[in-house]
């Protein structure tokens, strides 16, 4: 891919300063119309930098609008018939949102990824349908006007005081989310959104954080309602039909989601797009109104298809989102201090079965994995090597039998595995291809972490982020890869791709590693690093290494025991000289 | 509320519930074999009702320069992919024209006939045609996109649909004759005759689609790539034709339903996208892949939404969209087969 601006960090904070001095300029000096176009331009990067961050992790909702409008309408009812202060109104619609959200939320981000599309539609339009009937609270169509004027230490403000205050917030959101994206959370979403699996894997709480980034674009959703509502001193339905939503969405994917410049590229770019289109259709042209609706479904669809970056590729979003990271790897840093194995540390299944409807692909598999041995899981291809660390990892439950960790049964869930100190890495390669592979690599410290969404908006994460970079570039080294640590992870080839993986699992600073072929793809001197790793891994820290590989010679080279599975059955345990002078083995692999 | 004015609303949400079976079929049709959430698929039931109705005024639809345009579009790209992979481009070519003729033909014969029911053969053929060219300009070009990026494209298909109605027909609604404007008494309630066609024609199409997936050797391939894409394709299973056809055969069944919806309603641009909207609701009581879940939870709707109307017209599609939260509970609690399994 070839980038047409690179903006750095130091281009990104000038052109923030001057957007702010431009915009302020603007305000105070364009007639009250265009800061009108400009207030509501404001309000909806609000929406749509939530809905991109939402977009981001990998969830579509088709009804954001519907948040607005409760925002909207909730503030001016407590303002016009409660007397409640529009500050205040605002807040408390607000929390009310973030409630809701989070039922919403509850209901339908358990569920596979088609239904948070369907609800919030169907809910979106529910909620339209409601501003119109219930005439007695809304107004109907006719809409309430008469809507007081907020107010700021007692001074009533105005349209461009109400611009001044929405352009305020965007600006302060927008720094906010920067931080957010390329914050613990951020990475998180990143992953859920590329490999959900892989998210749970290092500890992503994968339904939680979906639940949480939704709820938190619904309050950005009802804030931006409630500044558009004190601006307008009016409001009616009109305003929040199914349509607005997916307007919304255009603006998202018209100017990218890999970064928060991109809702604000893409809100200005869609109200030109309107404006003029508007104007060439009906004055120049003079087809009736609508006809626009068919430019944007076609931007809509060319830009997913050409460019699903959207203005954001000629942008670069990696180099916009750098804090200082290259300012050189300091690797003497030590790795998360490992939870120390104890002596009798033991991954072990107890007749472990598993059933694929008819395919019986694991039959009563007992293995076990203690601490400071390299263990090895050969067998032919198909024979349930993966199926086996897949159940391991609590990736999918046992049909039969358990998954014993020190003596207790392993939690159900995938996130919880990592937290008892089991990292794993995938047969498949599962990285976050829009990031770096030193964020990749940090992602393995998710849940070493603590910083939530406040933490990394507030920037109290610093500290936590600073030791998770330099844990990460210790990791890399361990690996041999920390000159390539600011590389896209795409670049690499795949056998470094798969050593990135496993510097990500030991960023969690594991007690039992789990491999899963992790040479395939690996050249010679990449070979012997991982070997050495291995070992030191065993002879440092006592670690209990399981390690699924096709290359027999390095199997052979570094495994202290060695299961073998065929068929789903285990065929042979033992020694190496054991297993190499098993007749059955040798049938198995070289046929009878 | 007494028995009577019940049994009439329980006739009027079954006609509901029947017109949107087809919606619904459509819409699982359409997501299980290509894994597109298609919220445009509403608006092949205003184009099926438009399409029909200027076919009864004796007019040509415009519709037709639209899938002649559009395909047009289709087989110049589809040559020059043919050329690219050194296929021989001169068989996809007399598809196209074969199909074309066909197309003719029949539009000629129900402007020149004015029979019904090639007037509604050639409906149906022109509206279907446009299933299989929207899912070449917008799937095929990356039939692997997640989930959400197919969703949104149906928007965008939505959008571009809506306003093109608008500009083809016009905003005025044409009335439809009905097929047959008898009446019948049934147990004190008078049923339309209409209203016994399209209960009719949706089980007739229910049955047909669970004969075609169960018994012929297009409809089990459908389903092999509906389950397991990349396994279908290695048992030499066209995934993309298997895209194509069901976009088909989704346009077809939504444009029926148009058809046979047009004399309730009249036919109008906007009449489309909140009934596909509704077959959604429906179709996601059977989470979007099961059929028979399906056809219940488009019925549940169609009943509710007659007694909702009844009680209070104004909150009616409310109540009928917020259905979608009992079902979302419902859904959870079956969990299992639906959960999100991280994969």
């Amino acid at each position: 891919m070839r980038y047409w601006t690179h903006l750095d960090m130091d281009t990104h904070r000038t052109g923030f300063l001057v957007t702010a001095v431009v915009v302020g300029l603007l305000i105070a000096t364009l007639s009250t119309y265009h800061v009108g176009v400009l207030t509501i331009a404001g309000t909806n990067i609000l929406v749509c930098i939530g809905l991109g961050f939402l977009l981001a992790a990998g969830q579509l909702s088709l009804g954001h609008v519907a948040f607005v409008g409760l925002g909207a309408y909730g503030s001016a009812i407590l303002a016009r018939d409660y007397g409640v202060d529009p500050v205040l109104a605002i807040f408390v619609t607000l929390l009310a949102n973030l409630v809701l959200a989070y039922v919403i939320g509850r209901l339908t981000l358990h569920l596979r990824g088609h239904y948070l599309p369907l609800a919030t539609l169907a809910w979106g339009i529910a909620i339209y349908v409601c501003f119109v009937a219930a005439i007695d609270v809304t107004g109907g169509a006719s809409g309430l006007s008469g809507i007081p004027a907020l107010k700021i230490f007692g001074v009533e403000q105005g349209v461009r005081g109400m611009s001044a205050l929405t352009w305020l917030l965007v600006g302060l959101t927008y720094l906010a989310f920067c931080r957010i994206y390329q914050g613990r959370i951020g990475r998180g979403a990143r992953a859920i959104k590329s490999a959900p699996m892989m998210a749970a894997a290092v500890g992503v709480d994968v339904a939680r954080v979906k639940i949480r980034i939704f709820v938190l674009s619904a309050g950005l959703a009802a804030l931006s309602g409630g500044l558009y509502v004190f601006y307008m001193r009016f409001v009616s339905p009109s305003s929040f039909g199914i349509f607005e939503s997916f307007n919304l969405l255009i603006m998202v994917v018209l100017g990218g989601y890999a970064h928060p410049l991109g809702a604000v590229l893409g809100v200005i770019a869609f109200t030109l797009i309107e404006l003029g289109a508007q104007y060439v259709f009906a004055n120049l042209l003079g087809i009736p109104g609508q006809m626009e609706t068919i430019l944007f479904g076609f931007i809509l669809i060319v830009a997913l298809l050409r460019w699903p970056q959207g203005l954001l590729t000629w942008m670069n979003p990696r180099y916009l989102s750098r804090r200082g990271k290259a300012s050189g790897s300091d690797s003497t840093a030590a790795l998360p201090a490992a939870q120390r194995a104890e002596g009798d540390t033991l991954l072990a299944t107890q007749a472990v079965g598993k059933r694929f409807g008819g395919l019986q692909a694991l039959r009563d598999v007992s293995i076990e994995v203690p601490a400071g041995r390299i263990t090895g899981l050969i067998g032919p291809n198909g024979a349930g090597k993966s199926t086996l660390f897949n159940v391991l990892t609590s990736v999918f439950p046992p049909s039969d039998g358990q998954v014993v960790l020190d003596g207790a049964t392993m939690p159900a869930q995938a996130h919880r595995v990592i937290r008892q100190g089991v990292a794993r890495t995938f047969q498949h390669v599962q990285l976050v291809r829009e990031l770096d592979v030193l964020d990749n690599v940090m992602l393995g410290g998710h849940v070493t972490g603590r910083a939530g969404l406040f933490a990394a908006a507030f920037g109290l994460d610093r500290q936590e982020e600073a030791r998770l970079r330099s844990a990460a570039h210790a990791a890399l080294t361990q690996v041999g890869l920390d000159d390539q640590a600011l590389r896209p992870v795409g670049s690499l080839p795949l056998g470094s791709q798969r050593l990135v993986e496993v510097a990500r699992a030991l960023m969690s600073g594991p007690r039992i590693l789990l491999l899963d072929e992790p040479a395939a793809g690996l050249r010679g001197p990449e070979k012997e690093t991982l070997i050495g790793l291995m070992q030191r891994l065993r002879d440092e820290q006592g670690m209990a290494v399981l390690l699924v590989e096709h290359d027999m010679d390095l199997v052979m080279r570094c495994v202290d025991y060695l299961f073998v599975l065929n068929y789903g059955q285990l065929l042979a345990e033992g020694t190496r000289r054991d297993v190499q002078q098993n007749p059955l083995v040798i049938a198995a692999y070289l046929g009878e | 509320m007494d028995a009577l004015t019940s049994l009439f609303l329980l006739v009027d949400g079954l006609t509901n519930g029947a017109v949107y079976t087809l919606v619904g079929l459509s819409l699982v049709l359409v997501y299980t074999t290509t894994r597109v959430v298609n919220i445009a698929q509403g608006e092949f039931v205003a184009f099926g009702a438009l399409t029909f109705a200027t076919f009864m005024e004796g007019r040509l639809a415009p519709v037709i320069y639209v899938v002649a345009i559009t395909g047009a579009v289709c087989l110049v790209l589809d040559v020059v992919r043919a050329r690219r992979q050194h296929h021989n481009p001169w068989r996809l070519a007399t598809i196209y024209v074969l199909a074309a003729v066909v197309l003719a033909v029949l539009t000629w014969l129900a402007l020149a006939t004015g029979w019904l029911v090639l007037q509604m053969v050639a409906t149906l053929a022109l509206v279907a045609a446009l299933g299989p060219i929207i899912y070449r300009l917008t799937v095929e070009p990356k039939p692997d996109n997640p989930i959400i990026v197919l969703v949104i494209i149906s928007i965008g298909v939505s959008l571009i649909m809506h306003p093109l109605a608008l500009l083809l027909w016009g905003a005025d609604p044409i009335p439809v004759e009905a097929i047959s404007d008898q009446w019948f008494d049934v147990g004190g309630v008078d049923v339309a005759a209409q209203s016994l066609f399209i209960m009719g024609f949706s089980l007739l199409a229910a049955i047909a689609l669970f004969l075609f997936f169960n018994y012929t050797l297009t409809g089990k391939a459908l389903r092999a790539a509906s389950i397991n894409r990349s396994g279908a394709q290695y048992c030499g299973i066209p995934v993309i034709m298997a895209g194509r056809l069901s976009f088909f055969l989704a346009a077809a069944l939504s444009a029926a339903s148009g058809m046979l919806l047009a004399p309730l309603v009249t036919a109008h641009y906007e009449m489309g996208f909140v009934v596909g909207l509704k077959g959604f609701v429906g179709a996601a009581t059977g989470g979007l892949v099961d059929y028979p879940l399906a056809v219940l939870g488009v019925f549940l709707v169609g009943i509710f939404e007659s007694f909702a109307s009844f009680l209070s017209s104004s909150y009616r599609d409310a109540v009928v969209f917020a259905l979608v939260i009992p079902i979302m509970i419902w859904r959870n609690a079956r969990a299992g087969a639906d959960l999100d399994n991280l994969d």
